[in-house]
């Protein structure tokens, strides 16, 4: 009877969730258009052309070391490293979970152009860069999508629901049940959620993630939290570029988390010393920028310093502590749930006002002279929230520029007078 | 476990130790020369004598700190009934009005000045339901979250035990019923609190028996051993008797408006549901509040644990007469 009971609940908890991991029509063919290494070239062309921009303001010493991760010194590490090796897309995957369960996480989010050709010949071209961006890193088996054993996706924009589907052709893809709204009933499906992902893990990695796995990757993960944290408090003495900035919490997608937190501390340290070189102080929101795609903080940075950012990519990756209440394993996964959901500002949720309140936070805390809008074409969540965020900074008196393009370098220009006339106005009326 | 909540326990385990051993270490009678207006209450007749004696009060502290060990126990030297108590007991007796005022006035300024201060950081009662919470926490056991629903009505429903009580004791005091009913419903807070069974272990004490042995008595009886499970289902679910109690259910009356004010920076707040999820008494006041910064309630016992694991700077906020004393800070 017991075992009755305990095998319709456990039937009830994998319902729909089974089908994803299994590649119903086997593993399609690795497209590859082009000639053998030449994409991997031109992301580290892309990525050296970056740098060159970049270079133009002096940059910390301590910055090398990201650098260096990103250019592909990881590459080797990862492919060394025995053991699981778990991608996901989005901030609102538990990366405890995985920490704890011995895989490592590497966040597949991509921004790089060249893969987009290769992933339109599969899907539509009217969806987001990004989608597609990523989904032509997984087809034609570039670092890191290839070393997953296992992909994880929260159902958050229609772009990555399907990007799913699409995937799970190629890799083993899980989705999150992402529920639309923050009320009490899409918490305990939420939570439920993460409850389901861990079994999954624990099933595919072999190995149970007991409390004290869970309790070590939670304590972990709070201390880069709390590095992040510190390295957020010094930008409000402007002391780092946007882009920088960026490219530290990017680097953490992929690196050793105790690399990771060691450097960051010493970029910290270095940075306390730092000057300070602002002069219009802006504040970057909007759809993810994601290396190699800094083109419009380059372009920026050319005149004016991006104190602070509010992208999925950026801040909000580091910025939310688990606060645990209970170290049981429930209390424990009900931290880690709520960390990832309920302070989350991605536009997915029907209501933007926990965005507006951390965006005029920012505001207030950074002393910002404007605001930069960026929509990546065709993501009409970050789109739709635009006016209502330019009306309420109206009322704050900051001025708001949306910007909208995609991963191509065909704008530039186009951009960059718009920015300068942008900067122009907020200067004057800084002078005001 | 925050300082806030570091403090608190330590202030839980003095108090405790006072409240319940109190009478053992404070033999001699406390005199108060700072407060000469109250008095405790002499001897005096009233009706009903001849069935039970009338109250004794000795010591001045002894009659208005909302919770203290039962009149049960006045030989082991515990200081004597909470507040409810003194209350209840004082309208069946009709006690003149110059001796009862004195005592509510100076029980309502405690209230103002601390409101629910009392059930978070002082009570015994809540102190046991808190080391029970942290044995089950250290047994690795998950706590209960009661359906929101049956939360709500709990919240109400502490008003309607209150008032229960408040009427029975007025209904005795009124020489219309029989001697016998009134005889049995004589206070009947302390015949339903568990406070009655659970203080005397403590003490060294054999508790009272529940008696069945006639109607009226069955029902406060039966009431009592439901509060009392109740007491120990704290075991499962956090401060399950203080959602229910009656004498925090006549403090909670002055948690808004009191001298004590939490307060929410509602822009710095990023909604993580910290506050939501640490709170014992499963109050969503906190979490929910999006427009006004004055977050007090009345189902708040003050605990400060929002207060302590908010992870945002100064976000949340305890003021006492608007000077501030808690804030919440990221660690």
């Amino acid at each position: 009877m017991l075992q009755k009971i305990r095998e319709f609940i456990k039937s009830l908890y994998e319902t729909g969730y089974e089908e994803e991991a299994k590649r119903k029509y086997g593993i399609r063919k690795i497209l590859r258009e082009e000639k053998e290494g030449e994409l991997e070239r031109r992301l580290l062309e892309e990525g050296e052309r970056n740098f060159r921009l970049m270079k133009k303001t002096p940059r910390p010493k301590g910055m090398k070391y990201y650098d260096d991760v990103i250019k592909g010194k990881r590459i080797k590490e990862i492919e060394s490293f025995d053991g699981m090796v778990i991608g996901y897309f989005c901030n609102l995957v538990p990366e405890e979970l995985i920490y704890a369960s011995g895989a490592l996480p590497v966040r597949l989010c991509s921004g790089f152009y060249d893969t987009i050709n290769v992933s339109e010949e599969l899907l539509p071209k009217d969806i987001c860069p990004l989608i597609k961006s990523s989904f032509g890193f997984t087809v034609s088996n570039l670092p890191y999508s290839k070393f997953c054993n296992l992909i994880v996706i929260p159902t958050s924009c229609d772009g990555k629901k399907k990007l799913a589907e699409v995937l799970s052709n190629y890799l083993p893809v899980w989705t999150l049940d992402l529920p639309n709204t923050k009320s009490t009933k899409s918490k305990e499906s939420w939570f439920v959620e993460v409850k389901i992902l861990k079994k999954k893990i624990e099933k595919l990695t072999g190995a149970k993630i007991t409390n004290k796995k869970l309790k070590e990757s939670i304590e972990l993960l709070h201390k880069r939290t709390q590095v992040f944290r510190r390295f957020y408090e010094l930008r409000k003495k402007s002391v780092v570029t946007g882009s920088d900035a960026l490219l530290v919490v990017q680097t953490s997608f992929y690196d050793d988390i105790n690399r990771w937190i060691q450097k960051t501390e010493e970029l910290c340290d270095e940075l306390e010393e730092n000057e300070n070189k602002s002069d219009v102080r802006l504040l970057l929101t909007g759809s993810p920028i994601i290396w190699p795609n800094y083109k419009l903080l380059n372009i920026i940075e050319e005149h004016a310093l991006i104190v602070v950012d509010e992208l999925c990519s950026g801040t909000q990756h580091l910025y939310d502590p688990v606060v645990v209440d209970e170290y049981t394993t429930n209390g424990m996964l009900k931290a880690m749930a709520e960390r990832y959901f309920s302070p989350s500002t991605c536009p997915c949720f029907t209501s933007s006002d926990d965005r507006i309140d951390r965006l005029l936070q920012m505001v207030d805390d950074f002393k910002v002279h404007g605001v930069i809008y960026y929509v990546l074409r065709l993501c009409q969540l970050y789109d739709l929230e635009a006016q209502k965020v330019r009306q309420i900074l109206k009322g704050k008196r900051i001025p708001m520029i949306k910007i909208q393009t995609d991963y191509s370098q065909e704008d530039v220009e186009q951009i960059r007078t718009r920015i300068e006339a942008f900067l122009e106005m907020t200067k004057t009326k800084k002078k005001l | 476990m925050g300082k806030i909540t570091t403090l608190r326990r330590f202030v839980q385990v003095i108090s405790f130790v006072v409240i319940v051993y109190g009478g053992i270490i404070f033999q001699q009678q406390i005199d108060t020369p700072l407060l000469p207006f109250v008095k405790a209450p002499e001897e005096f007749e009233s009706e009903g004598r001849e069935v039970l004696p009338g109250p004794e009060y000795k010591q001045v502290l002894d009659t208005y700190a909302p919770i203290k060990s039962c009149r049960l126990l006045r030989e082991k030297g515990m200081f004597r009934g909470c507040f409810l108590h003194f209350l209840s007991e004082s309208i069946t007796w009709a006690t003149p009005l110059k001796y009862f005022l004195p005592h509510l006035f100076l029980f309502v300024a405690a209230c103002f000045f601390f409101g629910r201060f009392w059930c978070g950081w002082i009570c015994p009662l809540g102190f046991i339901s808190d080391v029970l919470t942290m044995i089950r926490r250290s047994l690795g056991l998950r706590h209960i979250k009661l359906p929101e629903a049956f939360q709500e009505g709990l919240a109400k429903f502490k008003y309607i035990l209150l008032s229960f009580i408040i009427l029975i004791s007025l209904a005795i005091a009124i020489p219309i019923l029989p001697m016998t009913l009134r005889k049995e419903m004589f206070i009947p807070g302390c015949q339903m609190c568990p406070g009655r069974f659970v203080f005397p272990f403590f003490a060294g004490e054999t508790p009272t028996a529940y008696g069945f042995y006639s109607p009226t008595l069955t029902f406060f009886s039966s009431l009592g051993l439901l509060f009392l499970s109740i007491f120990f289902m704290g075991f499962f679910v956090r401060r399950f008797w203080c959602r229910i109690c009656p004498s925090g259910a006549f403090i909670s009356l002055f948690n808004v408006g009191g001298a004590i004010t939490k307060e929410k920076d509602v822009q710095k707040c990023t909604r993580c549901g910290t506050c939501e999820r640490v709170c014992v008494m499963q109050n969503k006041k906190v979490y929910e509040e999006r427009v006004n910064e004055d977050v007090s309630n009345a189902e708040c016992i003050l605990c400060l644990r929002c207060v302590d694991s908010c992870p945002q700077d100064d976000c949340l906020k305890v003021k006492f007469l608007g000077n501030k004393i808690f804030k919440s800070k990221f660690k």
